[in-house]
């Protein structure tokens, strides 16, 4: 027993909303609960255990895991919190499901940044109370040092940036996300800076969100026709603590050691045979970045940016879904509607974002915002093997 | 299933007041444990694992960022869990799975806790745990629902505080041995009784003390573990176990989730009679009656614990030693580090390496924490 596949068995998700005043959490979580279980076409009492990705700060309350069994039907089994950004909780589940020590778990992670009112102090506590606290008032100005670097690094200019920002907000248009639009790049390079380099424009904006998804063993996926392998996992921890001294500012180094162990494990590089990325970009730049260190070129990226190469019908459709730029910034939630979204893209399910004859994709997510780990997946349907 | 070994074990002194910043806890803590495995460099650690709860106590939002450092994990796979109070042995479960799963050949588990920063006492940080709407405008603490589960306790196994009393005698004088030990002490049930009534029935010598510290252990994969070390200790049966957050809606006179962890624990290790096979306990014990408590449910008899206790073969020398180490009464209770440290003393206990503490001819151990609102038991079965 163990060590085998592990595979996705059904998901469940509250839509990216500006604000989800009618639900509270525990009715957001119970409602994509139920999705995901029926979606598995599994009863709840066949699943065995929780993991759950919180962030006491963020959820206003201390040891928040307490409060997450009742409402998706996992009181008195297995339970564990993960401090960080679903696909974290992912990692954890898949290595749970994997070692065998369960055969179906769920995973959940919720956000509800519209009840929050001083966010900006609560990311603020993330970082050093001596040396970083006192001089960022607001730590998305972390994200603007980032981009500044990266630019200059790079020799790109904020025009690439809102090149992001289009593309991601055109998809968003057709897959339903709340801040899906049609807007140029001249447009988002009109908007005010905030951090600069980065505009208003390229900065997602907040929106509720909650998913839930069901994951079981090669045993448990028998006869499904519709589950999808989680062919890799790998997270990797920053370059640096919370002050911020050793990071390595305009790149995305936890991307490069995450893809060579996914690569190991594939026997293969994830990216050729990879049909679409989802990623959670929060800032425009993330976007360029993340693909930096998959194709280990950041000319390269910047120049299938520009061709268009990252567009829906394109070689490589990054973010189709919108992205957070397009679907909206839901915290430590961000990588479960990534990843839902994948999910749905190879189970054919995309709607007007589908990528034709999708069989593989990589989801990545960023631990927060503003850090530079994060966690990488590789996505696969049967056919695809 | 591919088996795990604890393969090393270090930990900083358990104090109040520590002058040591959380970082500098934890630094200590993993060069402990990578001395205790012959000075392991950290290269040859695949990954690092954390444990620290709430978030509160540190004032940091996100607090792995403080650990990644201080663990030497700079860009090596470094992920947090909690459960609350029951995190130290829950990163023992988590850390069970990163190495059972074939993905790390080794891992390091670090728990810390710095619960002295918080004034006026850590205690008000508790109240932030309760439910916001209905709970938390009342002002409870901790100790107010847990003299209620005493107290019910009590009731239903009609048990005297004398009795319970001898919880924290046995537990401070065998913390005597204990090198990190925050309050190893000879006191006697008088001692207890006469100390000052927090809520009734219980005393301040009922509780565990707030407490600075860091515990770190090394998980190896079987093959890698009998590279490292002659005395590797396998971690044969894990589970964790939560429970509805309305805690006022069951009966607090036994905990039904200790006994679901522990019946999966022993399943996957293969115990069928807890009582006879199992050498060693290291049962949760924030408070005197908690030892007997847990011990009910990881026995899965209600009531028994307090009649081994009267028979003294919950001594050290008895034949069912709970808390050798001096438990979270004597050694000091910094939240997740406390139970990694039950981990550890089961580390040391199995590979015989416990010193005065060592329990005679123990081959396999139980170690379990407990969180949350009075809801989540976690277990870990232990062999040599």
């Amino acid at each position: 027993m163990g060590q085998g596949g592990v595979y996705v068995l059904g998901v469940g998700e509250i839509p990216p909303s500006s604000s989800l005043r009618d639900l509270d959490f525990r009715e957001m979580t119970f409602e994509a609960a139920v999705q995901a279980y029926a979606d598995a076409d599994i009863d709840p009492s066949e699943v065995e255990g929780l993991f759950t990705a919180e962030q006491d700060f963020v959820e206003g309350i201390s040891i928040a895991d307490e409060y997450t069994p009742d409402q998706v039907g996992m009181r008195l089994k297995f339970n564990m919190l993960v401090a960080g950004d679903f696909l974290e909780a992912l990692f954890h589940a898949y290595m749970a499901v994997r070692s065998g020590l369960m055969e179906v778990v769920a995973v959940e992670s919720h956000a509800r940044p519209s009840e929050i009112e001083n966010y900006a102090d609560v990311l603020r506590a993330s970082l050093d109370p001596h040396c970083l606290r006192p001089i960022l008032s607001d730590p998305y100005a972390i994200a603007g040092l980032d981009a500044r670097a990266f630019l200059s690094k790079t020799g790109s200019t904020t025009h690439d940036l809102s090149l992001v920002v289009e593309k991601n907000l055109r998809n968003a248009a057709r897959s339903g996300g709340p801040y899906g639009e049609a807007l140029s790049a001249e447009e988002v390079e009109r908007s005010p800076f905030v951090y600069e380099p980065l505009r208003r424009r390229h900065v997602a904006r907040f929106s509720d969100y909650v998913a839930v998804v069901v994951l079981g063993s090669e045993r448990a996926a028998k006869g499904s026709d519709r589950a999808v392998e989680i062919a890799s996992i790998w997270q990797t921890g920053a370059t640096s603590g919370a002050h911020q001294w050793m990071r390595s500012w305009g790149a995305m180094e936890w991307v490069r050691g995450a893809l060579e162990r996914v690569g190991r494990d594939l026997h293969g590089n994830p990216v050729r045979s990879s049909d679409l990325v989802e990623f959670t970009e929060f800032f425009a730049h993330q976007e360029l970045q993340f693909l930096s260190g998959l194709l280990g070129s950041e000319a390269e990226a910047l120049r299938m940016l520009r061709s268009g190469d990252l567009d829906l019908g394109s070689a490589l459709p990054f973010n189709p879904s919108g992205g957070c730029l397009g679907n909206g910034n839901s915290l430590n939630a961000s990588g479960g509607r990534a990843f839902v979204d994948a999910v749905r893209q190879l189970r054919g399910e995309a709607g007007r974002v589908q990528v034709k004859g999708a069989k593989a994709a990589i989801v990545g997510s960023l631990h927060t915002e503003i850090s530079d780990s994060g966690t990488l997946v590789f996505l696969r349907t049967g056919d695809a093997t | 299933m591919r088996r795990v070994a604890i393969v090393g074990a270090g930990m900083t002194d358990f104090r109040s007041m520590l002058p040591h910043s959380s970082p500098e806890m934890i630094r200590e803590a993993v060069r402990r444990c990578l001395d205790d495995v012959g000075s392991l460099s950290i290269r040859y650690v695949d990954g690092v694992l954390c444990a620290s709860a709430p978030d509160a106590f540190d004032g940091y939002h996100d607090k792995v960022s403080i650990a990644n450092e201080a663990a030497c994990a700079i860009g090596k796979p470094v992920t947090r869990v909690f459960v609350g109070g029951g995190s130290g042995v829950a990163a023992a479960v988590s850390g069970w799975y990163h190495v059972a799963s074939g993905l790390f050949d080794t891992l390091l588990v670090v728990a810390w806790e710095k619960m002295s920063p918080p004034y006026p006492h850590a205690q008000k940080l508790f109240q932030t745990i309760f439910e916001p709407v209905v709970e938390q405008p009342l002002g409870p603490n901790l100790i107010w629902i847990f003299a209620l589960e005493m107290r019910r306790y009590m009731e239903a196994h009609n048990l005297s505080k004398e009795l319970i009393a001898e919880v924290a005698v046995k537990n401070k004088a065998n913390a005597l041995d204990h090198p990190h030990a925050q309050l190893g002490a000879r006191i006697t049930v008088e001692d207890v009784l006469k100390s000052e009534v927090m809520v009734w029935p219980v005393n301040r010598l009922d509780i565990s003390p707030t407490s600075d510290g860091a515990v770190a252990v090394l998980l190896a994969s079987e093959n890698v573990a009998r590279k490292l070390t002659d005395t590797p200790v396998w971690i044969d049966g894990v589970a964790t176990c939560l429970d509805s957050q309305y805690w006022t809606n069951r009966d607090l006179a036994f905990p039904y989730y200790v006994y679901l962890a522990a019946q999966k624990a022993y399943r996957m290790a293969g115990i069928t009679n807890p009582l006879k096979e199992v050498d060693v306990w290291e049962p949760y014990d924030p408070f005197t009656y908690k030892e007997l408590h847990h011990l009910d449910g990881l026995l899965g008899k209600p009531g028994l614990a307090p009649r081994l206790l009267k028979e003294g073969q919950l001594h050290r020398d008895g034949d069912h030693p709970a808390s050798p180490s001096g438990g979270l009464l004597g050694v000091g209770n910094p939240i997740a580090a406390a139970g990694l440290m039950k981990v550890a003393e089961l580390y040391w206990q199995l590979s015989e390496r416990a010193g005065k503490r060592q329990v005679p001819n123990a081959y396999v151990g139980v170690a379990q924490a407990w969180g949350d609102l009075m809801q989540v038991g976690t277990v870990v079965v232990c062999r040599r």
